[in-house]
């Protein structure tokens, strides 16, 4: 109920008068007119590209952004005479996905015809599942969090009503100066799932915290490569708005979005715009739109047919698509025309949600740092490898703010990490045995990087960065410093009379100077016991 | 030349009494002559002369010849050959070229046949009679006066009339069949899935097959060899059909039922044995195969928007008048009829009164042929309902000219093979074509039965 106070709020002074006569006459009851005005149902449609070298039914490439028209083959561009191969990669990432997406796989599914014309559309059909789709009935757990505020978050789950395979279309470019478009057919026929979710979400951040969840998910499974800014995994949202009690309100279909935030922003400004619309009088038509992401309102998106008739009908060039287990595939099948599930659900990775959790139980560590760990690629591997035996809360804050500040500063593809865990975990150790000092911490990993065939020990000594152990060098560069900064020391003994701020200024001073001019090979709090011992003597 | 079965031919040009380059003379100089039939859309005379060289030269250097060395084929013109025209007899497509081969094509090149020509057809293969091609009728050698039948019309009259050894055609509900039937020749329609579509311009994809249409059976026995087979761009090819199969013999006309009754009794006189079938549901297959064909045909037509080939309206000014009014002036009347049929049964709120329903029947009469032939080898019938035609005699009526498709669609429907094969002629002097249809994959017996009859009744 989140979303609910949200619009309340805005429209509270609209409504006051309104309310506060609803307050009069219920004020014996514990009524929240905020809450309780207004409910809003929002489902998605999830369009991914499938991670395969060539599309569903043909052999061109899908590589992104090629010059336009390269990666089309005569099937692609509906060449009469031209028949779809089914792709059996792309079959089986869909049996991955679905399957982490808890959903129940279809023994048989089957591929339609959606008709349509449109100019990006070369068959004049669009191959998919419309009625016998991959999969069925799934569930997923995710966790809704806001970035502003981490201390408020939720679980909830969402329920997966199918997957499907389908082609994805080409691509329009319109040209505006000559009043013209342009067709773009490296696009066509590339494998897309289509992920349609219950109407499960009640406004923007549970449906964005989804989508977020899922994109993770999808890369998790090497499936989809969850770049929404190069489309390969675009949201549709159908959102509609009802009193309670009452039974759902007409639905639009927000189309395209192409950012998690978008997702967010989109269906919260539809949803208030409903509202409005309905407390206006109005009514909400049944239609398609468009988010403007820079003004943040969404848009009618003209449509011609209002009622498209897509005239499915089952694809007579493709036969149905089969999936056994090893164990009950029937005698006399031939392998080669059936999908044999067991080895593609061996080893699905854990879903985000579960490790989310796990690491917020096993070490106590805040939702943040745990959002952190998991959604930054391959990280988790890294924290899971090196865990044991060490400190978990201490290890993450060394591989948030010590190791993936250097890591992202090189462009570094922590799946592909190019240097032993081992060795991450001895600069952690060094740190946290103060071998090394805070100071040092990311210059050894940024050699760590360097010389990935030499153990982080071997830099440290070449290099000289460890910490000074002989207090007799110790002592000897800070008598130094006392010498060269007396107005510090003259502070310094103003400072104890004064509370705690007063001293620790000076002390600081006289640390820090000392720490620059040894290259930071010292522990300060080594450094601080030494210079309290001199200035008392003083 | 009079004609001679292929492996007579063959024994020529393995002796070198005769050269390909003189057979495809010879061909080419009929197909000039006949000109007037209107058979051939294109004639490949420069590319045929130089492949019967290239063969002959084959041949002197003693290389390994192929199965149909020498074979002299003609292609109905909605099957696809590299870098030549692929106009499916509509003004669509009037100057479209295919950019590929068809696997067929590849198949019969590859066995060293000769290909002449594309030869004429009902648009897009949707007609009986030849009538509906967009480039006028081709006439039947027998009587000029009379239709060819279709819609391989031209398929069947470049056979006839000599201007080829072979000829390949496509049957969706009977269309190298009953040709074969109104212009004296042998049709084989293969089991839905023996031939790869692959480059044939699809009508109703789960129906068309393609098959051939010859003098003899030994002819189609070999060329259907050549030409069937899995092929992995066809991914309903060498896919295993239940067996099912069909007839009826209503409406039918008394001289061609006198006719085949007594090849029938013939037949039996040699050893046959005769069992009357019943196929309960077959009097649906007609209303069933025209619903199902013209659902296909309207999604398989839908590509011809004028986008990216084909016939583009240049008065056209914006996206949807350019469809409209493509797609309005680039097809005729009868695709264009079956486009809105097709386009009707499949919209929403129809579907399943209509298209679902159909399916269903197409199972039942499936599993009655698959009935049949567990009592029979072969299911005998008339070809055609009718003697052949003349011109206009049913272009206006299409009730009319789809019942002519009576005793060919079952087939179809059921996906099994059939032939059609010369029975004599009536005492109008038109031919009358016998229907021999066989379990699925099971081409030979058909064959076998067909070669059996040629000996005993034709020869």
């Amino acid at each position: 109920m989140v979303y609910s106070n949200r619009i309340s709020l805005r429209r509270l002074c609209r409504l006051s008068f309104l309310v506060s006569r609803h307050n009069r006459h219920y004020s014996n009851l514990s009524y929240n007119p905020r809450e309780q005005e207004w409910r809003s149902v929002v489902g998605l449609e999830i369009h991914a590209q499938i991670q395969s070298e060539s599309k569903l039914f043909s052999g061109a490439s899908t590589k992104y952004a090629g010059s336009t028209n390269t990666q089309v083959s005569i099937f692609d561009a509906a060449i009469p005479g031209t028949l779809p191969v089914l792709n059996r990669h792309i079959v089986e990432a869909g049996i991955r996905t679905a399957a982490a997406l808890g959903c129940k796989l279809s023994q048989m599914s089957k591929f339609d015809r959606k008709h349509y014309f449109y100019a990006d559309l070369p068959a004049g059909y669009q191959i998919t599942q419309q009625r016998h789709p991959l999969a069925r009935n799934g569930k997923v757990k995710y966790l809704v969090y806001n970035t502003d505020n981490w201390n408020k978050y939720s679980w909830k789950t969402a329920s997966i009503i199918q997957l499907q395979l389908e082609q994805d279309s080409g691509k329009s470019l319109h040209d505006a100066d000559q009043n013209r478009s342009l067709i773009d057919l490296n696009r066509a026929g590339v494998g897309l799932m289509e992920i349609v979710t219950a109407p499960d979400f009640t406004d923007g951040e549970e449906a964005s915290s989804f989508v977020r969840e899922l994109v993770l998910m999808l890369r998790r499974l090497e499936t989809c490569s969850g770049r929404m800014e190069e489309g390969a995994l675009r949201v549709d949202a159908n959102i509609s708005v009802h009193r309670p009690g009452e039974p759902l309100g007409v639905r639009t279909e927000v189309k395209n979005l192409n950012s998690v935030k978008s997702v967010g922003r989109a269906i919260d400004y539809e949803i208030k715009r409903q509202i409005g619309e309905l407390e206006s009088g109005r009514e909400i038509v049944n239609e398609t739109r468009s988010f403007d992401a820079q003004s943040g309102q969404t848009i009618a998106m003209r449509d011609k047919e209002k009622l498209q008739d897509y005239r499915f009908m089952p694809e007579p060039n493709l036969l149905p698509v089969f999936l056994y287990d090893s164990k009950s595939v029937p005698m006399g099948v031939d392998p080669a025309n059936v999908i044999i599930t067991d080895h593609l659900l061996q080893g699905l990775p854990s879903s985000p949600s579960k490790s989310y959790e796990r690491i917020h139980d096993d070490h106590k560590i805040s939702i943040r740092n745990c959002v952190i760990l998991v959604n930054e690629d391959g990280l988790l591997k890294i924290f899971d490898e090196i865990v044991e035996r060490r400190d978990a809360k201490a290890l993450i804050n060394f591989l948030i703010a010590d190791f993936l500040g250097v890591a992202h500063a090189r462009d570094i593809n922590l799946l592909q990490c190019p240097v032993p865990f081992r060795h991450i975990a001895e600069v952690f150790d060094m740190k946290t045995n103060r071998y090394i000092s805070n100071d040092n911490v990311t210059q050894v990993l940024e050699l760590m990087f360097d010389f990935p065939n030499k153990t982080p020990g071997e830099i440290v000594k070449e290099k000289e960065l460890e910490n000074i152990q002989d207090l007799e060098v110790l002592q000897a560069e800070c008598e130094k410093t006392l010498l060269k900064h007396p107005n510090v020391v003259q502070r310094w003994k103003v400072g104890q009379q004064k509370e705690k701020k007063g001293r620790q200024d000076p002390m600081l001073k006289l640390v820090n100077t000392t720490m620059t001019a040894l290259n930071n090979r010292a522990n300060p709090l080594v450094l601080i016991s030494i210079f309290e011992k001199l200035l008392s003597k003083k | 030349m009079t004609y001679k079965p292929y492996h007579e031919l063959r024994r020529s040009l393995n002796e070198g009494t005769i050269t390909c380059r003189e057979v495809v003379e010879h061909y080419l100089n009929v197909i000039q002559q006949t000109a007037h039939l209107n058979i051939y859309l294109s004639v490949f005379t420069k590319r045929a002369i130089e492949k019967a060289d290239l063969l002959d030269m084959k041949r002197h250097k003693g290389a390994p010849l192929g199965k149909l060395f020498g074979m002299c084929i003609s292609i109905k013109d909605n099957i696809a050959i590299k870098e030549e025209r692929l106009t499916c007899g509509s003004k669509m497509l009037e100057n479209y070229t295919s950019l590929f081969n068809a696997t067929v094509v590849e198949r019969l090149e590859r066995e060293d046949a000769l290909i002449l020509g594309k030869v004429n057809m009902d648009e897009f293969a949707m007609g009986s009679s030849n009538e509906t091609s967009a480039f006028g009728a081709t006439k039947n050698f027998i009587n000029e006066d009379y239709v060819p039948g279709g819609s391989s019309g031209g398929s069947a009259v470049a056979v006839s009339s000599g201007t080829c050894m072979v000829a390949l055609g496509t049957d969706t509900g009977g269309s190298v069949r009953q040709p074969a039937s109104f212009c004296n020749v042998i049709g084989l329609k293969p089991t839905y899935g023996r031939v790869s579509r692959y480059g044939l311009v699809a009508f109703a994809s789960s129906f068309d097959q393609i098959g051939v249409l010859s003098h003899s059976a030994s002819d189609a026995a070999l060329v259907s060899e050549v030409i069937s087979g899995y092929d992995e761009r066809d991914s309903t090819s060498s896919q295993s059909v239940v067996p099912s199969y069909s007839i009826h013999l209503d409406d039918l006309n008394v001289e061609i039922r006198c006719l085949i009754e007594a090849k029938l009794e013939a037949l039996q006189s040699r050893g046959a044995t005769l069992v009357p079938i019943s196929l309960p549901h077959i009097s649906y297959s007609l209303a069933t195969y025209y619903i199902l064909t013209t659902a296909e045909a309207s999604s398989n037509l839908a590509r011809y928007d004028g986008v990216r080939y084909g016939y583009r309206d240049k008065e056209a000014s914006d996206l949807m008048s350019m469809y409209v009014q493509s797609r309005n002036k680039g097809f005729g009347k009868e695709v264009k009829r079956r486009i809105m049929l097709g386009t009707y049964v499949l919209s929403s709120g129809y579907y399943d009164a209509y298209f679902k329903k159909a399916q269903q029947v197409r199972r039942l009469i499936r599993d009655d042929f698959m009935k049949v032939f567990e009592k029979v080898d072969v299911v005998v019938s008339p070809t055609s309902p009718s003697f052949p035609f003349k011109f206009g005699e049913k272009a206006s009526n299409p009730i009319d000219m789809y019942l002519a498709d009576t005793f060919t669609v079952g087939v179809n429907l059921a996906g099994i093979p059939a032939v059609s094969i010369p029975a004599g002629l009536g005492t109008n002097g038109l031919p009358v074509g016998i229907q021999f249809m066989g379990k699925a994959y099971d081409e030979q017996t058909i064959l076998n039965m067909c070669h059996f009859f040629e000996t005993h009744f034709i020869a």
